[in-house]
């Protein structure tokens, strides 16, 4: 609008008023009148809205560069008026001068009478790649960046990759920390490299499920599948599904648990609407087989692995241990269950039942203790919070000794806490770290919500 | 002259050609199968309402080329033949043969050809009843999900053809949460809707004029919740609910709505108050009004004091009514009419036929928010006698749940997620004069692959003698507005009370 009435302006005046009467109109009129007898959203979106609206952890913001970018058109515009105006004038002006000798300005070097132009655009084009680039400066964030590719290589499943850029994060960030987690678990690490990461947020670092917001509810649909809580990933898979109808993810993921719980209805449902994404042909005519033939489903090793693993128990289970266990009863060979459990006890001080939840760990053929394990077993000695099957566990003489040197350093502090925690620093990957510095418990750290997000 | 002979021929010749390539015609070899057709919807041996959309359906049986033959007793036959296996029959000659045939039977004749060979199915049988369903249902569309929410919004669907109109969407509202709308006698003139998060109160059509109140008063517990029409069209019952959503571990059912403490109030359109009594604010939780066809009777359901959480969510609901004379504000006595412990499950989601006869409701292992109850079945009450039996023609082994009676008493539309256990669809059956239903069917679209590519559930049907012609941009409008603030009755004896809002506040 601003572009096209900079455009009219000089016009002469009959042209003038038309054009801005159209101008106005388009730019007034229309919105406003749509508002009242064809839109259904707000005069304000009738207005400034030109896309429908997603779901919040997906929106764009829009900061005052924005803003600045958006005017960089008009403001070319306008300057291109003015120096086309300042052109007009010089020919004006110009029949009152002597009249130049054309030859000799023609054949004299360097400066012709068309340059002007030529660096009008030169510096319009300078302009255009400065505020560009610093537009571009200004709204880039190399942590959002991060954090998408980290997310993406966890759909991947490419652990490797997740680990690595997690690492390189500079700032903290609950679902970095989240996928990191879940990395090592699909490693089989987590219960040996769970503290090489700062678990500020502690158990929340491994669960998604308080507080409940739009941004967790796919990857803690991605957790629950992992750890066979086909229920659970159901239901964190619908709150997706919500928020972004025909994504991919989604339609992929309700799929695959709706033909672990056997249900083939729905699964063709949603295939039907996956497959209008011509990306995903393929996989959409490898579980469509399973629907024609039920009996492939009950063969393929992802599908059978799972079906085993979502027998659990019945009951009233809140909470992300209790459902764990749930699942350990009916399947102790859950691996990922058990060490999620195990790791939950431990963000959490959780002594008791970190005794009571280490008998599920018989079954599971482990040839030496977790690190974390020994680490969190030598410490709950050393505090006195020993206990008979602690006491039999024999800790590696490695711990041992880091522990021993870890304890000296501490002591060494006398009681400084930020004194000790400089001079442990070595020790930045050891539970006894975590339990002293980081843990939430200890930090008092809570996570920042925004409880109008848990709806939009 | 020439010329203008020659390039005539020539355009007969071409339509001669491409009249006899069209092969609209039925075999007339064939062999045939006493088996009935697979087809889907599940349309066979219904009794179909005069007035009802095309029941266009997909053949599910093997074939290159297939022909549908529709015929009953007066008028032409229609045949489609085609090479897809769906048939989509012209509105116009479906309303014509319907039209002509109330009270009749209508023959649905399927046949496939596999090669060379035509096979014809056994004939669909249906019965085209004399009564009309109500032309319009409105229903809200919603995903799947149980706490998030983005896009929502209330609909109206013309039962005669498959256009669709929205009513409002949550849009309008900031993307609040719409919800629980209700009908007075299924007039399209007299309709309310809540809205939550955004923008929060109820809107209320009332012949011509909008408006919105805002229901939570001081003495209340919190604003209202599922409402019922006065058949006056002057009067709404509502329940005012504590809501509670868990979500736990069951075979076939992973969350449980539940309510901490209920109670009803009654809202007079006229005056702006809002009342209640001691007798249906307890500390029992009393739910879900609904009123009798007379509209001097409120049916509801009651459960026992939630005193732990177990007891909130495992608890059974008895049906209960009790007198209420609108006219002079005059409360009668509650009474029992089903037991829980007699039936040993829970009532829930009474309505009353209009002719006062039956009352249908769902009955559930506990609980009363049983959308998500897969063992949620629909019973039938004769008043009469004051039998009850479950409706065993109309349940299926998924969740069957919120249902609504035409105006004239001769249809039921349900909710139900029999189709693939996740997506609650709306099926209609015919109910005859001794409560006896028809078999139900889902409601036609389209495209009859329709339900095979949606993924929104189809919630609180409601049946509408016509369409709500308020613009949804008045709707808006008036959503947008700030609520009326409704007064809590002065008449009532607040001490007398011992529901919800007095527990709440430790009295």
């Amino acid at each position: 609008m601003g572009s096209s009435a900079i455009l009219i302006f000089a016009k002469p005046y009959k042209n003038m008023f038309i054009n801005v009467s159209l101008i106005l109109a388009e730019a007034f009129v229309i919105p406003f009148v749509a508002y009242h007898f064809v839109f259904l959203s707000s005069l304000n979106n009738s207005f400034f809205r030109s896309t429908p609206d997603v779901a919040a952890m997906i929106r764009y913001t829009r900061p005052p560069v924005f803003y600045v970018g958006l005017s960089i058109i008009p403001v070319f515009v306008l300057l291109s008026k003015i120096s086309a105006i300042l052109s007009e004038t010089k020919k004006q002006v110009q029949p009152l001068m002597k009249k130049p000798d054309k030859a000799k300005i023609k054949n004299r070097p360097g400066f012709k009478f068309s340059d002007n132009r030529k660096i009008a655009f030169s510096l319009y084009a300078f302009i255009l790649v400065g505020v560009s680039g610093i537009v571009f400066y200004k709204v880039y964030k190399p942590a959002e960046k991060l954090k998408m590719e980290i997310d993406y290589y966890a759909f991947e499943q490419d652990w490797d990759n997740v680990i690595a850029l997690s690492e390189k994060m500079k700032t903290y960030d609950r679902m970095v920390n989240f996928q990191y987690n879940r990395a090592l678990s699909n490693k089989g690490q987590l219960l040996e490299k769970l503290f090489e990461y700062d678990q500020i947020l502690g158990s929340q670092g491994l669960f998604l499920d308080k507080p409940f917001t739009s941004e967790v509810a796919l990857p803690n649909s991605d957790i629950y599948f992992d750890l066979g809580n086909i229920d659970e990933s159901q239901r964190y898979a619908f709150e997706s599904e919500t928020l972004m109808r025909n994504s991919p993810r989604v339609l992929k993921r309700l799929v695959l648990n709706c033909m672990i719980m056997n249900n083939m209805e729905a699964a063709g449902t949603y295939l039907n609407i996956l497959a209008a994404n011509p990306l995903e042909r393929k996989w959409v005519e490898k579980y469509r087989n399973y629907i024609s033939n039920p009996e492939k489903a009950d063969t393929d090793p992802l599908i059978a692995q799972k079906r085993k693993d979502m027998n659990k128990t019945e009951g009233m289970i809140g909470i992300p241990p209790l459902k764990l266990i749930s699942q350990l009863e009916k399947n102790p060979l859950n691996k990922a269950a058990f060490e999620y459990l195990i790791a939950f006890d431990l963000m959490e001080h959780d002594v008791v039942s970190l005794t009571e939840d280490l008998k599920y760990m018989n079954q599971l053929n482990y040839k030496k203790l977790p690190v974390a394990l020994e680490e969190a077993i030598i410490l709950y000695r050393s505090q006195g919070k020993s206990n008979v099957l602690f006491d039999r566990i024999k800790i590696s003489e490695p711990t041992t000794d880091r522990f021993r040197e870890f304890a000296k350093l501490t002591s060494a502090a006398k009681g400084d806490r930020e004194k000790a925690k400089q001079a442990t620093q070595a020790y930045k990957n050891t539970y006894w770290y975590y339990v002293l510095f980081l843990s939430p418990k200890v930090t008092k750290l809570k996570l920042d919500t925004q409880p109008v997000d848990a709806n939009y | 002259m020439n010329s203008k002979i020659s390039i005539h021929s020539f355009y007969l010749f071409l339509f001669m050609v491409v009249a006899c390539s069209c092969t609209d015609r039925l075999p007339e070899t064939f062999s045939e199968t006493d088996k009935l057709p697979a087809i889907f919807p599940d349309y066979t041996e219904l009794t179909l309402p005069p007035n009802i959309a095309p029941l266009n359906f997909m053949i599910k049986e093997p074939g290159d080329e297939f022909a549908v033959s529709i015929s009953s007793k007066n008028g032409d036959k229609i045949e489609i033949v085609g090479s897809k296996p769906v048939i989509q029959i012209k509105n116009a000659d479906w309303e014509k043969m319907l039209s002509e045939n109330t009270g009749e039977e209508l023959n649905v004749e399927v046949f496939c050809r596999n090669g060379d060979k035509w096979t014809k199915y056994k004939t669909i049988k249906h019965r085209i009843a004399k009564d009309k369903i109500d032309s319009y249902l409105s229903y809200r569309l919603i995903n799947s999900a149980y706490v998030m929410w983005f896009e929502m919004g209330l609909y109206q669907r013309n039962l005669e053809n498959f256009d669709e109109d929205v009513i409002i969407q949550n849009k309008s509202v900031g993307g609040g949460c719409i919800n629980c709308h209700s009908l007075s006698k299924n007039n399209p003139e007299k309709f309310m809707f809540h809205i939550r998060a955004n923008f929060p109160g109820t809107v209320i059509y009332n012949n011509g004029k909008l408006e919105k109140i805002e229901t939570k008063t001081d003495f209340t517990l919190a604003s209202a919740s599922y409402g019922a029409w006065n058949p006056n069209g002057r009067h709404i019952a509502f329940s005012v609910n504590k809501i509670n959503q868990n979500f736990y571990v069951f075979k076939d059912q992973s969350n449980e709505v539940s309510d901490k403490y209920s109670d009803l109030v009654v809202y007079d359109t006229q005056t702006n108050i809002l009342t209640t009594s001691s007798d249906v604010s307890t500390r029992s939780r009393e739910n879900l009004p609904e009123w009798s066809a007379d509209g001097k009777t409120i049916y509801y359901i009651s459960a026992g004091e939630a005193t732990s959480d177990s007891a909130r969510m495992i608890t059974r609901y008895s049906l209960m009514q009790t007198g209420y004379d609108p006219d002079k504000n005059l409360w009668g006595k509650t009474d029992t009419v089903i037991s829980a412990n007699l039936t040993g499950k829970s009532i829930t989601f009474p309505r009353c036929s209009p002719d006062g006869r039956f009352l249908v409701f769902c009955l559930t292992d506990y609980g009363y928010f049983t959308i998500h109850h897969k063992k949620s079945d629909l019973c039938i009450l004769d008043l009469n006698t004051g039998q009850y039996r479950v409706a065993g023609e109309l349940n299926s082994n998924q969740t069957e749940s919120y249902h609504s009676w035409s105006t004239n008493g001769r249809w039921l539309i349900f909710s139900s997620r029999r189709l693939d256990g996740i997506h609650t669809r709306t099926f209609i059956a015919h109910v005859d004069e001794n409560g006896k239903f028809g078999k139900p069917f889902v409601l036609p679209q389209k495209d009859p692959g329709f339900y095979n590519n949606y993924l929104l559930n189809f919630n609180r049907p409601e049946l509408m003698t016509g369409k709500i012609t308020v613009s949804p941009q008045k709707i808006r409008n008036a959503a947008r507005q700030d609520a009326v603030q409704v007064v809590f009755d002065p008449k009532v004896n607040i001490d007398a009370l011992s529901g919800a809002s007095k527990i709440k506040k430790g009295n």
